[in-house]
């Protein structure tokens, strides 16, 4: 664990990273946002390509970013934007597609949640807040989340004696 | 990816989404209670308690017994697994994206002054 990130803000929302980045909140969004950025670095396991990323960058507009693992498994994340504000802020619905091996499009499994991206200007560096939430809007996260990271926290810890 | 059971999730997060029923639940945590005494400490009637016992039990998070006129309450522990499961899953998809997408940005940083120094 690196020492300059951090998950899981108590009392805030669902589940909250942080982490701070040696870059420009512009550089970091551009990244963070580019098909031919996200292919380098999106790798939630050792071995996984991205074959494909699909990106319209606007409210309203779709992603879709195709990860394949050595095994040859498809693990496809599709999303809509819902807010768009370079280079600040991004909010975008996130779900898994059944298949994933096409290069289109495909049949989602319908878990839709909810992430939001803020970049923070941090003198020469960027702190990157990201909340993922269950909900399928910000109103919706906006009313639930507060304080159920903690709850969840502490039945899990009652969970695990 | 693995598949969550959609129905269970929402209602073990929308359960835990109110301040009253996240207090019932911290209570019975700390062992079986029955439902006068879970009213006291709330302030509140044991009709709006019963309302809020219903949502819980309903998403598995209590378990009711009844002996008599007694109603026993104690806390289910299987649906908030699968919530801490659905949250745990994310948290590591996220955290190693995170570790890439921040040596990538170094990298893009170290290549540009390559680039400068040139």
């Amino acid at each position: 664990m690196r020492i300059n990130s951090e998950v899981q803000k108590p009392d805030d929302a669902t589940l909250v990273l942080r982490r701070v980045l040696k870059a420009t909140p512009e550089r970091a969004f551009t990244a963070w946002t580019s098909p031919e950025h996200i292919q380098q670095w999106m790798r939630p396991e050792p071995g996984m390509v991205v074959p494909l990323v699909h990106m319209d960058l606007r409210v309203g507009g779709k992603f879709r970013i195709q990860m394949k693992n050595p095994d040859g498994e498809y693990f496809t994340a599709v999303g809509e934007f819902r807010e768009v504000e370079a280079p600040q802020r991004l909010v975008y619905t996130w779900d898994w597609e059944k298949d994933g091996s096409g290069t289109e499009f495909g049949e989602v499994e319908g878990n839709t949640s909810l992430i939001t991206v803020e970049f923070f200007e941090r003198g020469e560096q960027t702190e990157l807040v990201m909340t993922h939430t269950r909900f399928a809007t910000v109103e919706s996260r906006d009313n639930h989340a507060q304080g159920w990271t903690s709850a969840l926290e502490n039945f899990a810890k009652f969970l695990g004696e | 990816m693995v598949e969550y059971n959609s129905k269970v999730l929402d209602r073990t997060f929308g359960a835990l989404a109110d301040p009253t029923r996240r207090r019932i639940l911290a209570q019975l945590a700390r062992g079986e209670e029955c439902v006068t005494r879970l009213a006291r400490p709330h302030a509140m009637s044991l009709a709006a308690v019963s309302k809020h016992l219903i949502v819980l039990e309903k998403a598995g998070l209590v378990k009711r017994q009844r002996e008599g006129r007694v109603h026993t309450l104690a806390l289910e522990a299987q649906p908030m697994q699968e919530a801490q499961a659905w949250l745990d899953r994310y948290r590591k998809f996220w955290e190693a994206n995170l570790d890439q997408f921040e040596n990538y940005l170094e990298k893009l940083q170290e290549k540009e002054k390559k680039h400068e120094d040139k």
